[in-house]
């Protein structure tokens, strides 16, 4: 059944052979710290919470092999940023892309927002305090831990304290939040990332990824609405497929429709958290084993994967799409001007009329005459309904 | 299961690839595909000499420099930065390309393939290779189908019908390994029943025949021409991959059925990397050629309506519409929620065409090529303030000192060349060549920009996004609310709306 996804094209056996030897993994963590995921009326789990929660998960990640290692992005709705490691200070081409909020007025608003989001006390350095890398904890911490922890609260309070509230507006409606983060930005460098870290240009094949270092994302989404980023999401997942990096999911709040498809062809997990207060626990017990320990593993499945696609003309999640059968574009409607929208190829207007004919009420024997009546009735008032079936036979 | 693919090829029209009016016609190839034009860069395809044994002597020690300090590194580090260079250069002009794909890869089964030139053997070799363009072709087409045929003992084998599931195909393919070459090899005969496996073909899918050929001759019963001027008519395009030297007839079988460009569709190889990229350029989907665009008097493209289905997991089982076979979960029709077991297939009840949003999506980046970026120069690197790459965080070589941030470099830079000959750094430009070294480490800045977004990359995340990613990550992760933002500075506004954001999640 499975057989036909796709995924049956990655050859399954060369796992086996390296369980012979523990190789060291690399675990890439995308955090989406949209605001609009982490600030609803009810958040089911604050993001400083989640943040130590991940920290927690990273520090087990690093404990089980002295070799492993970790990278730590967040996916903002406007930007993407490492927070581990951290990007050199003197590069700021991200700077001046983030949105400049050189405003004081706005990113002192911006400010207290975030604390407001993140923790009931308000001010940023609660945000620090409550990490598990500062206070008394910090000097008997292992220095690895301490080095990924600090970074990671640096980052990201200087990534929040520096989001004005004009960064996250929509485009047409400056009140309204954007619903979405930049998620394709995010596996996008975390696969790059992983491209140089797993043996760079040498293995751009795919083939032999896996004999260097075995890699692996993990993706805290909060956000719901990704369907603007339809096709390079699905390009991420490709990649991460043909390099055998499995793309986990751990989803807070609504279920989103690509990031199913993304853990079920990457072979990744997707868990959607029932009770998301048990963070640590879930990532603890469904994150934290590598791709050959989960083959001896009884993994959370996936009840049911949701495979509906966006279309192109108004990037809407369809169950039943228009397909160009040249570039294979999907549209939720056929196209008012008769040429698809993105090969511009011109439509056969026959075939174009039998889509969107309305369904023909088939009546019974006694009713024929009139139903006949009828039909000629319709096709002297030009409705598209019944024409094109007789034009056709 | 291999003829489930079939379903949504009855609705079609007569025909439908369209000229395209984006297809340059900057080079004469009908499939100028990044890998095509990568093996003309190395080989010998110009059909104006250039043998590898007819260049002069290439010893690898002539083009590696010493610099000052008598270091090789910054020479290596140069020459693996020219080659991965030489990849550099997309396809980026959205063409219209045959997604929907029939193709049958014909295999040379004769005396010829026992040859040992290449490890273990041609023939073994072939046969891995096969497996491997099965595998490729289906990973980038998942919704073509394929077909193997044999050439042997002077006729034509079916090794597997023409079909769109992969394992039968590499099963058939694996099952030949046991078998020994035998015989001679007809092209006229494998041609034939691949004519006839690609009659029933709709209009609107491509016919393709890709021959692994390891003879130089061909035993044919009749005419081969004739063959060739009916697979013309036929529109069936032929590639042929020759193992041994050039031969006359697969030159013409290939320049007739391709529009006279038998460059980029018949190669001979140099060695194995050279064959398996040979074979594997098959797999890209190839642009429409001149004929078939002229041939196409009306538009009668169409749009088909495919139902995308979820999958379901059941906890009892249930029975599919399609083979009322008891079933723990299949995928839901969304249209009549009727069960099927497997994709792509039409619903039994309403006749929707299901299939897998996932096969769409995977030849979208054919539609929707990533630019190609430029090389940065080191007075615009200067200039800039990026020192490590955006993708993948490597620290950019420093800018020397020596630069001044306007005006242009001189850029000498010691490169392969595309025929294969080095350029060789005689004595003379020894001077310049260490001069421009003390100028810039490598002579080239190794950062790649992206046109859109103007970040700054690394020659392999260039190749990274450009080969396996197609997206840019700089663009991605530049949301358009912020691009907007940064082209008007709007304080005013973010100060004026910020009290909408800050009432809401302080009062939880
Ligand atoms: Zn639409
Ligand atoms: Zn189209
Ligand atoms: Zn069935
Ligand atoms: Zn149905
Ligand atoms: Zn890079
Ligand atoms: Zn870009």
């Amino acid at each position: 059944m499975n057989a036909v996804d796709g995924s049956a094209h990655v050859p399954q056996e060369s796992y086996a052979e390296e369980l012979e030897e523990e190789l060291p993994s690399l675990l890439v963590i995308v955090l989406d710290v949209s605001p609009a995921g982490w600030g609803t009326e009810s958040p089911p789990i604050s993001l400083k919470e989640a943040v130590a929660s991940l920290l927690v998960f990273a520090n087990s990640h690093l404990a089980l092999n002295h070799s492993n290692e970790i990278a730590v992005l967040a996916a903002h709705s406007s930007t993407v940023r490492f927070l581990y490691p951290p990007r050199q200070t003197t590069s700021s081409t991200d700077e001046s892309a983030d949105g400049n909020s050189t405003n004081n007025n706005g990113s002192q608003g911006a400010k207290g927002r975030v604390g407001g989001l993140t923790t009931e006390e308000g001010a940023d350095p609660s945000l620090r305090e409550g990490s598990p890398s500062s206070g008394a904890a910090g000097a008997s911490m292992y220095r690895q831990f301490r080095v990924v922890n600090e970074a990671v609260v640096e980052q990201l309070d200087a990534l929040l304290s520096k989001t004005s509230v004009a960064d996250i507006a929509q485009p047409s409606n400056p009140d309204v939040a954007v619903e979405t983060s930049m998620v394709s930005g995010a596996l996008s460098i975390a696969l790059s990332y992983i491209n140089r870290q797993t043996g760079g240009g040498e293995a751009t094949s795919g083939e032999d990824v896996t004999a260097a270092k075995r890699a692996r994302i993990l993706l805290v989404s909060v956000c719901s609405d990704l369907a603007a980023q339809y096709v390079p999401i699905m390009n991420c997942i490709f990649a991460a497929q043909k390099m055998k990096v499995p793309i986990d999911i751990c989803k807070i709040g609504k279920d989103t429709v690509f990031l199913q498809q993304a853990a079920d062809t990457t072979g990744g997990v997707y868990i959607h958290l029932d009770h998301p207060k048990g963070l640590t626990q879930y990532l603890m017990t469904a994150f934290l084993p590598d791709r050959l320990l989960r083959t001896h593993l009884v993994l959370p499945t996936q009840s049911s994967i949701d495979f509906r696609a966006a279309c192109f003309c108004h990037k809407r999640v369809v169950d039943i799409g228009y397909v160009c059968n040249i570039c294979l574009s999907i549209f939720c409607q056929p196209p008012a001007d008769r040429s698809c929208a993105i090969c511009s190829t011109v439509f056969d207007p026959l075939e174009l009329s039998d889509l969107t004919k309305q369904p023909v009420l088939i009546r019974p024997n006694g009713q024929k005459k009139k139903a006949k009546k009828k039909a000629k009735r319709d096709e002297g008032s030009a409705t598209p309904a019944p024409a094109p079936a007789a034009a056709a036979s | 299961m291999s003829d489930s693919d079939g379903s949504y090829n009855e609705a079609s029209s007569p025909e439908s690839e369209e000229v395209s009016q984006l297809r340059s016609s900057s080079s004469g190839g009908g499939m100028n595909t990044r890998s095509t034009r990568r093996s003309n860069a190395e080989l010998r395809s110009t059909t104006g000499g250039g043998y590898i044994w007819e260049d002069s002597i290439q010893r690898p020690w002539d083009i590696v420099q010493e610099d000052e300090g008598g270091s090789l590194a910054t020479a290596i580090a140069d020459l693996v930065q020219s080659n991965k260079r030489k990849r550099l250069f997309y396809e980026q002009t959205p063409l219209q390309r045959g997604i929907i794909r029939h193709l049958i890869l014909v295999l040379d089964l004769s005396s010829a393939m026992a040859d040992k030139d290449m490890r273990p053997s041609r023939y073994q070799l072939s046969l891995q290779y096969a497996v491997q363009f099965v595998n490729e072709y289906f990973e980038q087409n998942p919704i073509s189908q394929l077909g193997v045929i044999g050439m042997k003992d002077g006729i034509a084998h079916l090794i597997s019908q023409l079909g769109g599931n992969p394992a039968e195909h590499i099963t058939a393919i694996q099952a030949l390994r046991k078998d020994e070459p035998a015989g001679v090899p007809s092209l006229q005969n494998a041609l034939e029943m691949a004519r006839g496996a690609l009659y029933h073909v709709p209009s609107h899918g491509t016919k393709e025949v890709v021959i692994i050929f390891g003879a130089l001759l061909s035993c044919d019963p009749g005419d081969i021409h004739k063959t060739i001027l009916t697979l013309k008519t036929e529109r069936i395009r032929v590639r042929v991959v020759g193992l041994a030297a050039q031969v006359a007839v697969c030159k013409e079988l290939c320049k007739q059925t391709n529009d006279g460009d038998f460059l980029s569709t018949y190669g001979v190889i140099l060695n194995e990397q050279h064959f398996k990229e040979l074979l594997l350029s098959a797999c890209t989907p190839p642009a429409s050629t001149k004929t078939e665009k002229s041939a196409k008097g009306k538009s009668a493209s169409e749009l088909m309506r495919m139902g995308f289905p979820s999958r379901i997991v059941e906890t009892t089982p249930s029975f599919c519409a399609c083979h009322t076979r008891l079933l723990k979960g299949g995928y839901l029709c969304p249209r009549c929620n009727v069960k099927v077991c497997s994709l792509p297939t039409e619903c039994p009840a309403c006749g929707l065409t299901l299939i897998l949003s996932t096969h769409l999506a995977r030849s979208y980046h054919h539609l929707m090529p990533l630019r190609n970026w430029y090389e940065v120069e080191w007075p615009e690197a200067k200039r800039s303030k990026a020192s490590s790459c955006f993708g993948c965080h490597k620290p950019f070589a420093p800018v020397p000192p020596t630069i001044s941030s306007s005006g242009s470099s001189t850029k000498i830079r010691i490169s392969t060349t595309s025929s294969g000959s080095t350029a060789t750094v005689s004595h003379q430009d020894k001077s310049t060549a260490t001069h421009t070294s003390a100028a810039g480490p490598t002579g080239s800045t190794g950062r790649f920009r992206c046109p859109t977004c103007h970040r700054q990359f690394c020659i392999d995340c260039d190749l990274f996004a450009h080969e396996v990613l197609h997206n840019c990550p700089g663009c991605e992760a530049t949301s358009p609310v912020s691009r907007r933002q940064n082209a008007s500075s709007s304080s005013k506004a973010a100060a004026a709306a910020a009290p909408a954001f800050t009432t809401a999640p302080v009062q939880v």
